[in-house]
């Protein structure tokens, strides 16, 4: 078996690795023959890969097989098989659709010699057994990064929003590099499954009065955070959209995603440092909101998308902060999918759109017929109510309860069913509003939907929470460190329910009491304002220019000043 | 040689600001390139050779007037941060390798003053210089193809990709990314530090990448180089080049598994 996962792991890097350095030296310029021999290269790697899922999968659960090469470690457990297996996939994908998305584009060997490079260095951090690996790959996905969002040369534009992003980046790599030198001062080893043994012992070794463990959770998250583009580190995040299209879908699906693996990688750490995965829950509940206002308020369909990617997450860091560490694997899975199949379908939408642009061949006809307003057909308003507010809180605590009774016992999970029953509703108020026919039964299929969505959702998540942190005790106690007192979590619990249920109310009778009020009222001068700042990014990109401006203006003097010596 | 007198020589020769504006001004009058590279690494090395059998601490306490390890190490850290600072507004590559180099062999005297010995002080020496003496041979090269306004042109990719590939490696290496020996000698210094100096060194480090995105953004994009002399670099000097990188980056994986527990 060892032999086997060895052999799985070195191909998994090492096939990738190859082809990027192979393909610019036998495609010799055959754009044809380079995009072959990359995709060729990611079906051997995605085999490579599920090959290492079912080894993961036949070993005993929570055991880790570590290889060691010097001082390097490559390591194999479920978190590691399950993201390879995902990023392998991806990959695969990406390199297909760059195949012919790509072929007029120049420095089109370049570009797959880049996306094997990227796909051997994500590889290689996830597979990472000790924390030199783990920086060296984090540092990498940054320089490779650049060179790909980059890759159109012609403009300058594409070289300064990489650099937005290869700054940020590095900026985050600092807490990292800060983690991993305290880690290693702490415990004397950079071996993580060491390190990971020796914070179960106390006295734990401290750091200016502090444990290490905490000081590490609280530099690991910072880290996380700038990878994963929460806010105030989120700016490089919606600009990326200048890259092509196949590395938006690499980054938006998988890169960005890092955060929350670099979470559950760090794992252990994290019962010893609750103050830290309340700071991440604050920090992602900000970013999830921030993302989702400034989405909504975006002129450009591609920054909004940008923004929607910060928004989730932000909502996949919340679920850290949780306590819910796999659940945020899944939700990067799932968002990961889901964000692929739109960028990559982008395409498809234009081609789409040129051979029927939707515009109507007749005017008048449309007007009277098509667009005729039909009797709006819609539920008696206390039975709309009664489905908006009490089928998602059915659905959802059974499907728990059945699952796994203890469910509510957990804050996280309580907070996270809070917000399931909200996006429900939402969902449920929608399908109310909608113009149809026949609205029982349109509301009935939602019902049904929503129930099968649920309860996949919930057997899916529950088993892959067993698999993914197979050590019970270790998973009870970051839910436990996620938790907070509970007249505390009462009284937020009330406060954001008041919250949401005046917004709806505010939603619901927005057009009758005209939320922006009269023009060239106080409320509305002030409305439009809010509005203006929110859409203007709070002026934020602005303002990092004009201080890097300021810094470059200043080291330019000084340059002269001192004759360049 | 008296305390005083190699601390000095040793401020010269890892350079500390003001005394680094002269190590800047050799390099600046030596017009033929080879040599700049060779003075790049052999100048800090000097350094290692003149260093006394104490640590710094021993050093600075044979000093007629009071000079404690943290102050030379602040003032090493106040160098460092200032060349980078200065290299973000560098529009001639051979002058950008100039300010890296001083701002990163200012680091040397952070492991010194936390008692690193000689030969690993030599090796992270080789590994930080090696790459800013690189780029002063890709800088005339650079100068032969374009002239000396090389940087402000416009991109160089499309007419020699290769020359084009070889300016984004070495700034690579430059920047202390790994896999470059730079990396693992940057990690060397972290190692040893008090938290302070690491906060500022990673600081540095980080200033860096910013420089040499800059370096990046003005080689490689917009407009391609309209006027050119010259061919590309050649496959073979290529292969020799990444030939004789791999045997140094292996050098400093090897050395960093001899320091690494």
């Amino acid at each position: 078996m060892n032999s086997w996962a060895l052999a799985g792991l070195t191909a998994l890097v090492g096939l990738p690795l190859l082809a990027s350095v192979l393909v610019p030296l036998l495609a010799r310029g055959d754009r044809r023959r380079a995009g072959r021999l990359s995709v060729g290269a990611q079906w051997l790697n995605l085999l490579a890969a599920i090959a290492v899922l079912v080894i993961a999968l036949r070993t005993p659960p929570a055991t880790v097989l570590a290889f060691h090469t010097g001082t390097l470690v490559i390591a194999l457990d479920h978190l590691s098989a399950v993201v390879a297996t995902l990023v392998a996939a991806i990959s695969l994908v990406v390199h297909v659709y760059s195949r012919r998305y790509m072929i007029e584009e120049p420095g089109y060997v370049r570009f797959f010699a880049l996306l094997d490079a990227m796909t051997a260095v994500i590889l290689w951090l996830v597979i990472a057994g000790d924390l030199l690996s783990l920086l060296a790959a984090w540092f990498l996905v940054a320089v490779l990064l650049y060179a790909l969002l980059g890759h159109d040369t012609t403009r300058a534009a594409s070289g300064r929003y990489a650099f937005w992003t290869w700054i940020t980046y590095r900026f985050g790599d600092l807490p990292l590099l800060g983690a991993v030198l305290l880690l290693w001062h702490g415990y004397g080893t950079l071996n993580l499954a060491e390190i990971f043994s020796k914070v179960q012992q106390i006295p734990q070794p401290q750091f200016a009065g502090i444990d290490v463990p905490v000081l590490a959770a609280l530099l690991v998250a910072l880290a996380a955070f700038a990878r994963s583009a929460q806010f105030p580190l989120h700016i490089w995040l919606p600009y990326t959209m200048d890259g092509p299209t196949p590395v938006s879908a690499l980054m938006h699906a998988g890169i960005v995603n890092a955060g929350g693996f670099l979470f559950n990688r760090f794992a252990p750490i994290f019962p010893h440092a609750g103050m830290v995965l309340h700071l991440t829950m604050a920090v992602g509940l900000i970013t999830a909101l921030l993302g989702s206002a400034l989405m909504l308020t975006q002129n450009d369909i591609k920054k909004s998308l940008g923004y929607s990617t910060m928004g989730q997450m932000g909502f996949m860091v919340m679920e850290c902060g949780l306590g819910a560490f796999s659940l945020a694997v899944y939700h990067l899975i799932a968002h990961g999918l889901f964000k692929a199949t739109l960028f990559l379908g982008s395409g498809s939408v234009i081609a789409q759109a040129r051979h029927d642009d939707g515009v109507p061949a007749n005017d008048i006809y449309t007007f009277v017929v098509e667009r005729r307003s039909r009797r709006a057909a819609r539920l008696p308003w206390l039975a709309a109510v009664a489905i908006t507010v009490f089928v998602p809180v059915l659905v959802l605590t059974l499907s728990h309860e059945t699952v796994a009774p203890d469910v509510l016992q957990r804050q996280g999970a309580v907070v996270l069913l809070f917000f399931g029953w909200v996006t429900g509703a939402q969902v449920f108020f929608s399908t109310h509003r909608l113009d149809t026919a026949s609205p029982w039964r349109t509301m009935g299929l939602v019902v049904l939907s929503f129930l099968v969505v649920v309860m996949g959702y919930t057997v899916v998540g529950h088993a892959f929470d067993d698999f993914l942190l197979p050590d019970r005790v270790l998973a009870e106690a970051i839910y436990a460190a996620a938790s907070i007192d509970a007249v505390t979590f009462d009284i937020i619990a009330v406060a954001v329910t008041a919250m949401i249920v005046a917004t709806w109310l505010m939603n619901f009778t927005a057009q009758e009491t005209r939320l922006q009020g009269r023009r060239g009222s106080g409320w509305n001068r002030a409305y439009r304002r809010i509005h203006g700042l929110v859409s203007r990014e709070f002026y934020v990109p602005p303002v990092c220019t004009w201080c890097a401006e300021r810094v470059l203006a200043a080291s330019r003097r000084t340059n002269v000043w001192l004759r360049w010596l | 040689m008296t305390g005083s007198t190699t601390l000095l020589a040793l401020t010269l020769l890892w350079p500390v600001f003001p005394a680094s504006m002269i190590f800047n001004a050799l390099i600046e009058q030596l017009r033929f390139a080879p040599l700049r590279a060779i003075v790049t690494i052999a100048w800090p090395l000097a350094g290692v050779l003149l260093l006394p059998d104490g640590g710094l601490a021993e050093t600075l306490a044979a000093l007629p007037v009071t000079v404690t390890a943290a102050a030379m190490q602040a003032a090493a850290l106040f160098t460092a941060f200032f060349y980078a600072w200065r290299s973000l507004t560098v529009n001639d590559l051979s002058r950008w390798a100039r300010l890296i180099g001083t701002s990163a062999l200012a680091l040397l005297w952070l492991p010194w003053s936390a008692g690193a010995g000689h030969a690993d002080l030599a090796a992270g020496a080789i590994a930080l210089g090696s790459a800013c003496a690189v780029l002063h041979l890709v800088a005339l090269a650079l100068a032969r193809r374009f002239g000396s306004d090389y940087l402000g042109q416009g991109r160089v990719g499309p007419a020699h990709p290769l020359l084009a590939a070889m300016v984004a490696v070495s700034v690579l290496a430059a920047l202390c990314a790994p896999p470059f020996p730079g990396f693992f000698s940057m990690i060397f210094i972290l190692a040893r530090v008090p938290w302070w100096a690491q906060a500022g060194a990673a600081m540095v480090w980080w200033l860096w990448s910013w420089s040499g995105a800059r370096v990046w953004q003005r080689a490689f994009y917009g407009a391609p180089v309209a006027r050119t002399q010259g061919r590309d670099l050649g496959a073979g000097t290529c292969a020799v080049a990444g030939v004789l990188a791999s045997i140094v980056t292996l050098a400093a994986y090897a050395w960093s598994t001899a320091w690494i527990r």
